[in-house]
């Protein structure tokens, strides 16, 4: 079966805000740079186009009407993907397999500083019969949700204390990332509560960017002859929208999406056979308790290995080199492209500081955030 | 060229205000118009799937496990105990802003039902796995609040 391969990507951000540019803007810089790494030329040599946003955070009613001129895509094949970037390359991918297109292209995009009124439209995503009337901040659906990870796997506060500031520390390596500072575990417990056990430090704050990746055949990777990273799997699943019927204890979306990408990707012992990790940690909990739902270790061994040192950047099992989305900074649905930027970073050998030693494959898990139950995953390698 | 733009910060960030009245009313549905009705007589209701035996509270018209018709018959009272399951203790309201009393919130485990549960949670020193009752509102009129939670 014939590979597909990422051959270009381009990054613009990440900043808590853009100020300089219009949306449109900020994405044609991330799509000019992707178009120059892959070396190709979008007006020609470009078969379909995959924008991923959302109406509400782009502030305009059927805003992929607006998606196709900053690409390159204008008269093109475009169409939009109200999810995460990793959904948008899954896209992509079965077009390129169907063998009707050989390059696609994929983008995502954050404007969150230009929303006003983020926490209302954040709110706005629960059940209106439900769950909407609580007058509470969203992030009190995370917190019920660590309660319930903590008290399922013994997990200590500490372990998610060491995860944050282990990000925050590895983002002052790298120069796309907002939010690297020093910090050690104490300054993260003595963080303000935001919604009790959750702690202002563990939570990712916003940022502008985009990310635009470039895909294609085997068939143009050979002929282009660049830097290509192969996709070895890549899928995405939802557990439950409604908070009666989810698993508020483990990620189940994960353990799900996982189940299909290792089996499309031939992983048997992820631990053992991927070298690099960018896993969501939109919350520092997220971090450990996605590790142990995708199976890369066993129920309440994550935190354990975080205390370790195994999750570092020197670690056996390096997770979040980049910073993760708390030390990059939560672009929303372009978290999955930020971590798929890093691992092309990392498997081409271009990270710099961050550079793991080695590496040949790695894995890319996103979620969209509260209140979803949606996961993405991508696992990458050099062949 | 742009790059020139960019450095020079001489430009005044230019934006325009905007913003969209969003005004829906939600409809409750079959199931849902039972749970809320159910609840002004002080009743919490379930359904049960025949297949799979999962019981729903708030009650479905249909199972998300196997896809069928939850039947009319197998709606059934539950008497309002139930487990605490997970709580919070929030001091932020949904705009982001401190709240002037924090909120408690609990996730509850309903004894009759096979789902989770979230509302108010009444007590002062909470406690995973601790048993609780449903506090009912004094003026109830078929919403989410005609309990006032858990204790
Ligand atoms: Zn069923």
């Amino acid at each position: 079966m014939e590979k597909v391969a990422i051959i270009g990507v381009g990054v613009e951000g990440f900043r808590s805000a853009i100020r300089e540019l219009s949306y449109k803007e900020m994405v044609y810089q991330a799509a000019v740079k992707a178009y120059d790494d892959a070396q190709i030329n979008p007006r020609e040599e470009v078969d379909t186009f995959i924008s991923c946003e959302e109406d509400f955070n782009m502030g305009t009613s059927i805003t992929d009407e607006y998606a196709p001129d900053q690409l390159g895509a204008a008269q093109r094949t475009v169409h939009t993907i109200t999810g995460d970037g990793i959904q948008g390359m899954a896209a992509a991918y079965m077009q390129i397999k169907t063998g009707m297109f050989d390059v696609a292209v994929v983008e995502a995009q954050s404007r969150v500083s230009d929303i006003l009124t983020h926490n209302q439209i954040t709110n706005f995503a629960f059940d209106p019969l439900y769950n909407r009337q609580f007058d509470a901040v969203y992030h009190s659906t995370a917190a019920l949700e660590k309660r319930a990870y903590l008290e399922y796997s013994g997990t200590s506060e500490e372990a998610i204390a060491e995860v944050a500031a282990k990000n925050y520390n590895n983002a002052l390596k790298n120069p796309i990332a907002a939010y690297g500072v020093r910090a050690k575990a104490s300054d993260i417990m003595n963080t303000d509560m935001i919604a009790s056990p959750l702690r202002d430090g563990e939570i990712s704050k916003p940022v502008d960017g985009a990310v635009v990746i470039v895909m294609a055949s085997e068939k143009v990777v050979k002929e282009k002859n660049g830097n290509p990273i192969y996709i070895n799997g890549i899928s995405y699943a939802t557990n439950s929208p409604n908070f009666d019927t989810r698993d508020w204890q483990y990620a189940k979306y994960a353990k799900l999406t996982a189940d299909r990408v290792y089996k499309m990707a031939g992983i048997n012992d992820p631990k053992e056979e991927i070298d690099v990790f960018e896993i969501d940690d939109t919350y520092a909990f997220k971090e450990l308790q996605h590790l142990e739902s995708l199976g890369v270790y066993d129920k309440g061994e994550a935190g354990k290995a975080m205390l370790n040192g195994d999750l570092g950047s020197k670690g056996s099992t390096p997770v979040n080199v980049s910073g993760g989305v708390l030390g990059v900074g939560n672009a929303h649905d372009v978290n999955g492209l930020q971590r798929i930027a890093e691992l092309v970073d990392q498997l081409r050998g271009h990270a710099g500081r961050r550079q793991i030693s080695d590496a040949n494959t790695g894995m890319a898990f996103s979620w969209r955030g509260v209140p979803t139950t949606a996961g993405a995953l991508a696992i990458l390698s050099k062949e | 060229m742009i790059l020139n733009k960019r450095n020079q910060h001489k430009l005044p960030t230019t934006s325009v205000k905007g913003d969209f009245p969003v005004t829906y009313h939600y409809t409750a549905g079959i199931a849902g118009e039972k749970f809320f009705l159910a609840l002004k007589d002080k009743k919490l209701l379930a359904n049960t799937c025949d297949s799979c035996k999962f019981s729903y509270l708030p009650p479905k018209m249909f199972c998300e496990d196997c896809f069928d018709e939850l039947d009319d018959g197998t709606y059934k009272e539950v008497d309002g105990t139930a487990e605490l399951f997970s709580y919070s203790e929030v001091f932020y309201d949904h705009r982001g802003d401190k709240l002037e009393k924090p909120l408690l919130l609990g996730l509850f485990k309903l004894n009759g039902s096979s789902t989770i549960f979230m509302h108010n949670l009444l007590v002062s020193e909470p406690k995973i796995g601790m048993k609780v009752k449903v506090v009912w509102s004094e003026h109830r009129v078929g919403s989410i609040f005609d309990l006032k939670g858990f204790e």
